[in-house]
């Protein structure tokens, strides 16, 4: 009965333009029916953010996102305070122009939603994307431990506020650095990797409806060849879709020499991984 | 605490319980961090997983145990054991006798001269295919020296300024405390709240050649390189051969216990310095900040090409603070520095000094000051081989 229900998920997921595998439909039907957030880790450009909207797509709800950078606090990630508004309330008063009346300046008039409360204020429960979590500080992590496991925001002014229904959370990280171990314990965990050669191959017909079956898979095979060469900047599922696209785009009914030639651009970002495949051979990846 | 309605439970024998529960302390065994929490998470997915297939509960399970790539790849194996009684057993270390470790496996017993010797499935291991690949393990008597040596040389490290602001100080006025202390005097600032830039924690980056060449040094490298993780402060550990390998939560974590070969599959032998550093500019160059301290700790024998090696040191030496270069072969009179990675390396290095063993890095922290960052422009820089 569970299978039928994650193969369900996993089809919505396609009709999203997503393709899952087990695990990670397994996963992710897991995360919604224990409410737990899900830390999706892995190479870049595999598709985690795609999830998400996937996932929002699917559930029908809003995508709200956070992206995480050095330096990103609780003022810009939680809520603030709208000072200037609650200046001129308190002038106002003090003028006598609202009745002499000392005001209240913390309710919600003046306070400023960032994307985590606006996540739990939101109905019906959206979907949170917390984006590269890994990429903010160690105290912004801090700060995200109450919010992962109460879904619940603590507002010293005015007290907690708790989601009735709690959104779907996801996170994403690349591993430039190592999150807390208090972090991973409040989410499921799923190393997301690069697809399988079939997989992948789906993935472009979903994406490129244009190109041949044999071109797909062809181009997954290439493109599996190619991250095994350790270029600094292996291809990661955007662009393999972007080759798709441009093989498409030349009308090429399969790929030769000449037309990966000309499309090397599309799958290859840095000049010393063009220099590297030159010197293998163009051959490897057209005959791959 | 998390709580578990056990109305979920009724369709679970004791026995599938039992086993659950008993998976915890399995997997801690194993380097897993998990206690109850996990346990009670993982019986909630139980209560939604369909138990009679095995591929459900593995891969439920997996999402609630496992908590990095390392923990990700070595569960498939340990729930097999665990779960379906499958897969190879290698908890019990096995107690080797000299003779057997030197081949001849019918030599009589040994006798009390000589002491039995522990060989851990961690142990050194080498294929000539493979060239010479050894396990990391630190030198368990010697943690505390080198930490107390390495809490020292923290005090070298100057702690720019953050991007964070703290109370008091003269460096900005905070509108956000000025604007709020106002209103208590009719919104009008009488009262200026000062703030400053907190000093930021330090960020060291430490690289450790552990091609063959270096094996002997490195257990003293994996120690320095473990009691750096436990300092307050930002520290990456790499580790690297013909390629490089991020270690930091292994040297954190298993540095006493030993990090097996299986964990540096993916580093062969020989030692090609400039492809390394180029992949730790490309792959984590957002590590590498401004006011970051590099450690290479290489005898600087390197089979790669010379100009990579140059060019990456200096877009390398370009984009951190300082970079100290410890050769454990320096201390031997009868070596020179004149190796072509070592050659190619001298001119984008601040201190290149031995260090070898605890005395040596009490000397070079202690006596050399080796991060005290020089006032002078990065590039070009003056070679400073004091020791040499």
């Amino acid at each position: 009965m569970v299978d039928d229900r994650v193969e369900k998920l996993r089809k919505h997921l396609q009709d999203a333009k997503y393709v899952a595998d087990e695990g990670l439909a397994m996963v992710l039907y897991l995360a919604q029916r224990l409410n737990r957030p899900l830390l999706l880790e892995g190479p870049a450009g595999v598709g985690k953010t795609e999830l998400a909207k996937a996932v929002s797509v699917v559930r029908g709800v809003e995508l709200i996102r956070l992206q995480c950078y050095e330096g990103l606090d609780a003022a810009h990630a939680l809520y603030d305070w709208d000072y200037p508004k609650q200046l001129l309330l308190t002038r106002a008063a003090f003028s006598g122009e609202a009745g002499g009346k000392a005001p209240d300046i913390y309710t919600d008039r003046f306070l400023i939603e960032r994307p985590l409360l606006r996540a739990l204020k939101t109905k019906p429960a959206p979907v949170l994307l917390i984006d590269e979590v890994d990429r903010a500080d160690e105290e912004f992590e801090a700060l995200l431990l109450e919010f992962l496991s109460e879904f619940q925001i603590t507002i010293p002014e005015r007290g907690s506020y708790r989601a009735e229904v709690p959104p779907t959370v996801i996170l994403t990280s690349n591993r430039t650095r190592d999150l807390s171990d208090a972090l991973r314990r409040r989410c499921l965990y799923y190393w997301l990797d690069y697809p399988s050669v079939e997989q992948e191959a789906a993935i472009i017909a979903l994406h490129v409806p244009d190109v041949a079956p044999t071109v797909a898979r062809q181009i997954a095979r290439a493109v599996r060849r190619l991250r095994k060469w350790s270029l600094l900047k292996p291809p990661g599922l955007a662009e393999s879709i972007d080759w798709a696209r441009a093989v498409a785009e030349l009308a090429a009914g399969e790929l030769d020499e000449s037309v990966t030639r000309l499309t090397l651009g599309c799958l290859l970002k840095t000049q010393e991984d063009m220099e590297l495949v030159r010197e293998k051979g163009l051959a490897l990846l057209w005959n791959a | 605490m998390e709580r578990l309605d056990l109305s979920g439970l009724t369709g679970m024998t004791a026995a599938v319980i039992r086993q659950v529960r008993e998976f915890t302390p399995f997997l801690r065994k194993h380097g897993f961090r998990v206690g109850t929490p996990e346990t009670l998470t993982a019986l909630r997915c139980l209560t939604e997983a369909d138990l009679s297939m095995p591929e459900e509960l593995f891969l439920a399970l997996r999402s609630v145990y496992a908590r990095s790539p390392a923990e990700w790849a070595s569960f498939p194996h340990l729930f097999k054991r665990h779960f379906l009684n499958q897969g190879t057993r290698l908890e019990e270390k096995k107690r080797v006798q000299a003779e057997e470790r030197s081949g001849n496996s019918r030599s009589p017993t040994v006798t009390q001269d000589h002491p039995p010797i522990l060989s851990f499935a961690m142990q050194p291991g080498s294929s000539p295919s493979q060239g010479e690949r050894y396990a990391l393990q630190a030198d368990p008597s010697r943690l505390r020296a080198v930490l107390a040596v390495s809490k020292r040389a923290l005090r070298q490290f100057d702690s720019p300024p953050g991007r964070r602001f703290r109370r008091g100080g003269r460096d900005r006025v905070n509108l956000r405390a000025t604007m709020r202390g106002s209103v208590r005097y009719v919104g009008e600032p009488l009262r200026l709240h000062w703030q400053q830039y907190r000093p930021d924690r330090p960020s060291v980056m430490i690289l450790i050649d552990i091609s063959g060449s270096m094996k002997e040094y490195a257990p003293f490298m994996t120690t320095l390189a473990w009691s750096f993780t436990r300092l307050r402060l930002r520290c990456e550990v790499f580790v690297f051969s013909t390629r490089l390998k991020r270690v930091t939560h292994l040297v954190a974590r298993k540095a006493i216990q030993g990090i097996p070969v299986s964990e540096l599959a993916e580093l062969k032998g020989g030692t090609r310095i400039g492809e390394a550093l180029e992949e730790l500019l490309y792959k984590y160059g957002g590590l590498l900040r401004r006011h970051t301290f590099v450690i290479i700790a290489s005898d600087g024998f390197d089979a790669g090409h010379p100009e990579r090696l140059r060019s990456a040191l200096r877009t390398l030496s370009e984009r951190v603070r300082h970079v100290v270069w410890l050769n454990p072969l320096l201390g031997d009179p009868e070596y020179e520095p004149i190796s072509s990675g070592m050659s190619a390396a001298m001119p984008y290095i601040h201190r290149l000094v031995d260090v070898h063993d605890l005395e040596s890095w009490r000397q070079a922290v202690e006596e050399s000051q080796i991060f005290q960052p020089s006032s002078v422009p990065v590039t070009p820089l003056s070679v400073r081989t004091q020791d040499v």
